[in-house]
């Protein structure tokens, strides 16, 4: 019987596989999904929502790309709101909370829809490796040439593939914590990739243990809605997806309230029970998503945490509790939840727990996710060491389109930071040993005001034409979209104010240059065709910040201009930094030990100065010069 | 015409801040010259491309006009190989900060650290070795180690950098709290404390560069060179005969009270060995040994203070007796060139090994070790040859030192700029992420001097102060 063989496999389903089969398939690649459960695929594991501050940002880059989680959001959301609508435009970020069994029952049908992606239902045990002979062996050699050859299966299958996606989650050595109690698994009542972990582990991959951890889930009928705040949707809802016209769907509302002062005191009296106190689980959690108990040791003089009530779908028994993520015993969960504020009465259906997991020391990575050790085995998501949804499908369509384009024989992709937050995401990473669970932030992009969710598709939906991911729909929409933003802001800066006494000549644009910027209603006042070009809300979105941060962007593409020559400069693999008189020590044993691959990214190391990038450079430049002479 | 050209300009103040005859700013860019007219003032006469000194008036603000001298250098026969422009005029902090707001905003930018070096060694004006001596220094004294850089600086600048970091990242701490976490997901928050924390950082700015401009010795261009050593080892004597100055001698320990200085007329060779500038020689109080009175003592702990916290100087002049104790030695010396002077060498007593042992651990082993008497008259001739050789072989890095405090003006002149539009943004309520943007470039300035503040201190500091996220 021959086995089938693909261009590439991807091990693992979720929000990273899904988009990194997808996209490797829309490259022309073809391209097999390895999943535990075949139901399972594209499950929200965590918590029901998709966006937030920074992570909307995210989603929308991968949809401006050609993705799937911006179209699935958008079919599958109960609830839309745009954040920080007060705080600027450049760092508003649109958040949905989603149907969950709507979500993957989607997520699923794009899978099944995407033309060259089949789904294999199975637990990866091993890759497989041709030798130079020939043959194919399950355990990587230690010597001699090995080419990575495909994945073994349980049960003796082999598939075959050149490049494998390895997007294992928590599920990679996942051990599930509900106080002391421990099980294998990668998700509450599903097994783990127990042996993975080896084989990474025997071709030299330096690993660690993360933690996550996630709420009890309650029954909805079980709450007592009447003392609780609202938190409704928004009027005008903001779509994940530029091919979303508008949001249909009725929205269903979430509900704030809090712990008191009692779920404190039990919490505290039962710190012995909780794993990570109790020194069973040795990885370390997020600083920014902490478990109840960590909110109770390290903040003891609060007496009160916000609870979100966040339903899990339209017709949903569920309500998930954001705010109290907990591994504390089940029985300790029911009598603390009960002492929430309208929760008196409240039934959990499935308690909190906390997920330990191996992740792979992302400083091994290549830009295109590639392991610099392993050619042809690419990591994206968790395994990386990152944290959320949006995250890991980043490195999922970025490692998809980058296997195809390796087996077309094509330059890689990768994003600069100034082009998109999935840009900073894989420059953080690659030269990071992260210590938590790596989380978008909006304050580790330098250049975030040229990194709009409205702007998204205009940063990158180029790259995804000339790749050949978008569809025609999307490059058709795309075009329109350019044209009514080029025509409106022409008509903007050529149409005059009326003069006020002898001030200076305005133009319509310097409405929107106030703080707070003008009304779109004031803007036809003066611009009667305005209304012409059909302007929808994220064109108007776009053009009141293009306008108003329009001198902020030019300081900050000037930057990048300036940085783009020395940024590019390349650094030989074989660069002895030691010889280079000058150079601190520190600096020294930071590059050696990292070695970047370009003098941008040993400028972003810590422990390099801007006065050792100098050097560096002045040395790189005079061998270049040297070269270029011989 | 290349009006549509990007400017590719940048800029640093030539010399040190504070009350001073002139003050020169330096322009550096491709094409300068001939694009002058986009970014000088309209009333300043424009270059025509060529070596040329010009004269004009600048109405710096209204009612003030001021003589501004403009020195043209076209490239590629300039300092940096690009075209260079020297705008000199009476030092005033307001013309200057004026002058540089009105580059700033025509499209001009601060230069980086060590950015004059790289487009001199760019352009081939600079050989490696003459780059990396400049780097060096760029490094000892800025940019280098973070926060142990800071400790290197001079104490007035350090403190006011520590305060005004502080004082940015604490309201950077609170915006990005609010702008990275949707309300009711961080629950400590106290917003208000901005306009509180800018204000802070504002003086703090201010002082420093009050604080950069006393710590100069003067303005430049000459050599600084400085006579130390412990009281009574006869340095006052030698002084006077070097300068020709008259001074209060006596054989009482502790007579020089305060720091003096005065032109060293060295032979012409041994001057022009040495690049041509004149030398100026600087007496410091003594050292160690029991101070007369209070005053003395006040002097000498000035003096030790000084030498802790760096004295911008060239070269020392460490003048020793044969018969100094060990403990009247300097604790710290500054790290500059240093040559050893023995004084009465007419004595012929010759110093205690525990004084050798304890030279020997102060300073490099190649140490330079001369032998003079008679009050300086003998050995004069071979001192100032030491000295002629010595200053010779500083020139790159007194190059880099000027850059070095030329640094610091410029980043503390545009943190100051920003805070102050941070500051205008919080007046009118404009956009939060505005505001941030405002204090990064401030921070961003400042971590040419401390070293970088990486999102992941922000974010490190953020976690700490407030319970937040879900």
């Amino acid at each position: 019987m021959s086995s089938p063989s693909f261009d590439v496999l991807v091990v693992g389903g979720g929000h990273a596989g899904i988009e990194a089969a997808a996209a490797a398939a829309r490259l022309g690649a073809t391209a097999g999904l390895i999943s535990l459960e075949a139901d399972a695929v594209g499950r929200m594991s965590c918590n029901p929502a998709i966006g937030g501050i920074g992570k909307g940002q995210l989603a929308r880059e991968i949809d401006a790309l050609g993705g799937l989680m911006g179209q699935i959001t958008d079919r599958a959301g109960i609830q839309f709101r745009l954040l920080n609508t007060s705080k600027g435009l450049a760092v508003q970020s649109p958040r949905a909370q989603c149907d969950r069994p709507l979500y993957e029952k989607i997520a699923q049908e794009y899978v099944a829809s995407q033309d060259r992606l089949k789904v294999i239902e199975g637990e990866a045990v091993a890759l497989l490796w041709r030798l130079a002979d020939g043959t194919v062996v399950p355990d990587p050699p230690q010597e001699g040439t090995r080419e990575l050859a495909g994945v073994r299966l349980a049960g003796g299958v082999d598939l075959f593939a050149p490049a494998v996606i390895l997007t294992t989650g928590t599920f990679l050595e996942g051990v599930l914590h509900t106080g002391l109690e421990e099980e294998e698994g990668g998700r509450m009542g599903e097994s783990g990739a127990a042996h993975l972990g080896d084989v990474l582990r025997s071709l030299g991959l330096p690993t660690a243990r993360l933690k996550t951890g996630t709420p009890p889930r309650l029954a909805a009928d079980s709450v007592d809605y009447s003392v609780m705040k609202l938190q409704p949707g928004d009027d005008e809802p903001v779509a994940f997806s530029f091919l979303t016209d508008a949001l249909a769907q009725e929205q269903i509302p979430c509900w704030q309230t809090t712990t008191t002062a009692r779920t404190q005191e039990i919490v505290r009296e039962n710190l012995h029970q909780a794993p990570m106190y109790a020194g069973r689980i040795d990885g370390k959690g997020p600083r920014y998503c902490p478990s109840l108990e960590d909110k109770v040791v390290r903040f003891a003089d609060r007496d009160a945490h916000t609870i979100f009530l966040e339903p899990e779908g339209f017709d949903s028994p569920l309500l998930y509790a954001n705010g109290i993520s907990t591994s504390l015993p089940v029985e300790i969960q029911e009598e603390f939840v009960r002492t929430c504020v309208g929760m008196e009465n409240a039934r959990i259906i499935q308690p909190g727990y906390a997920v330990a997991y191996t992740h792979i020391a992302p400083r091994c990575l290549r830009r295109t996710l590639e392991l610099r050790e392993v050619p042809g085995l690419y990591l994206a998501g968790q395994i990386c060491g990152t944290s959320g949804y949006e995250e890991a499908a980043a490195q999922g369509i970025m490692a998809g389109f980058n296997v195809a384009l390796k087996q077309a024989g094509k330059e890689p992709f990768v994003l600069g930071r100034h082009e998109a937050y999935i840009g900073v995401l894989i420059d953080d990473l690659v030269v990071s040993d992260p210590t938590e669970p790596y989380r978008m932030f909006t304050s580790r992009a330098e250049h975030r005001l040229l990194l709009r969710h409205d702007n998204a598709d205009l940063r990158l939906t180029p790259h995804a034409i000339r790749l050949g991911s978008a569809c025609t729909e999307r490059s058709t929409r795309f075009a329109a979209r350019r044209l009514r933003l080029e025509q409106a802001r022409q008509l903007l800066d050529t149409v005059r104010l009326p003069r006020e006494g002898g001030g200076p000549v305005k133009v319509a644009a310097d409405l929107l240059r106030r703080p707070g910027g003008a009304a779109f209603t004031e803007l036809a006042a003066v611009c009667p065709t305005l209304h012409e070009l059909g302007l929808d809300a994220n064109d108007r979105r776009t053009l009141s910040a293009d306008v108003l941060y329009e001198g902020y962007s030019k300081r900050q593409q000037a930057w990048v201009d300036r940085g783009s020559a020395r940024e590019g400069m390349t650094i030989p693999g074989d660069y002895d930094f030691r010889a280079l008189r000058g150079l601190r020590e520190e600096a020294v044993q930071t590059l050696q030990e990292i070695r970047p691959e370009t003098l941008g990214r040993a400028s972003r190391l810590a422990g390099v100065t801007p006065a050792d990038v100098a050097l560096l450079e002045i040395a790189l430049t005079r061998d270049q010069r040297a070269r270029a002479k011989t | 015409m290349t009006s549509d050209a990007r400017l590719d300009g940048i800029l640093a103040p030539a010399t040190a801040p504070g009350p001073a005859p002139r003050a020169v700013l330096r322009l550096s860019g491709p094409n300068l010259l001939e694009q002058a007219a986009r970014f000088l003032p309209a009333d300043l006469p424009p270059p025509q491309g060529q070596r040329e000194v010009l004269h004009g008036d600048w109405r710096a603000f209204p009612g003030v006009t001021l003589p501004v001298s403009l020195l043209c250098f076209p490239g590629p026969h300039s300092a940096t190989g690009e075209d260079v422009l020297e705008l000199h005029f009476v030092s005033s902090a307001p013309a200057l900060r004026a002058l540089e707001e009105h580059l700033l905003a025509r499209g001009l930018r601060y230069a980086e650290p060590g950015e004059f070096t790289r487009r001199a060694f760019l352009n081939q004006r600079l050989d490696l070795t003459q780059a990396e001596a400049v780097l060096d220094l760029v490094h000892a004294h800025g940019a280098g180690e973070a926060r142990q850089a800071a400790s290197r600086l001079q104490g007035g600048l350090r403190v006011c950098l520590a305060e005004t970091r502080e004082a940015l990242m604490a309201s950077l701490v609170e915006l990005e709290a609010g702008l990275d976490f949707e309300e009711g997901d961080s629950q400590d928050l106290e917003p208000g404390e901005i306009t509180k924390h800018l204000e802070r950082a504002e003086k703090a700015l201010r002082e420093g560069l009050q604080a950069q401009g006393q710590h100069q010795l003067r303005s430049r261009p000459a050599w600084e060179i400085l006579l130390l050593g412990p009281a009574n080892a006869g340095k006052t004597s030698l002084f006077q005969t070097l300068t020709g100055q008259g001074a209060l001698i006596s054989s009482e320990a502790g007579t020089t009270r305060d720091r003096r200085d005065a032109p060293w007329q060295g032979i012409a060779s041994a001057q022009a060995d040495a690049g041509d500038l004149p030398w100026m020689l600087w007496d410091l109080p003594g050292l160690g040994g029991e101070a007369a009175d209070s005053r003395d003592l006040a002097a000498r702990q000035q003096t030790e203070q000084d030498l802790a916290s760096g004295i911008p100087a060239d070269l020392l002049l460490l003048v020793l007796a044969p018969e100094t104790q060990v403990e009247e030695l300097p604790r710290r010396l500054p790290a500059i060139p240093t040559l050893v002077l023995w004084s009465q060498s007419e004595r012929q007593t010759l110093p205690s090994a525990a004084l050798r042992a304890a030279l020997a651990q102060k300073l490099p082993a190649d140490r330079v070790e001369l032998r003079i008497g008679d009050c300086g008259r003998q050995g004069r001739e071979e001192l100032e040859q030491a000295v002629a050789h010595e200053l010779s072989r500083l020139g790159g890095q007194r190059e880099a030192r000027m850059q070095h405090s030329e640094r610091h003006q410029a980043a503390l002149q545009e943190a100051l700029i920003a805070v102050g539009r941070a500051q205008e943004w919080v007046t009118v309520s404009g956009p939060q992420d505005l505001v941030a943007e405002e204090l990064r470039q401030a921070l961003l300035a400042l971590a040419a001097l401390m070293g970088e503040t990486t999102p992941e201190d922000l974010l490190d500091r953020l976690f700490s102060s407030f319970c937040i996220g879900k």
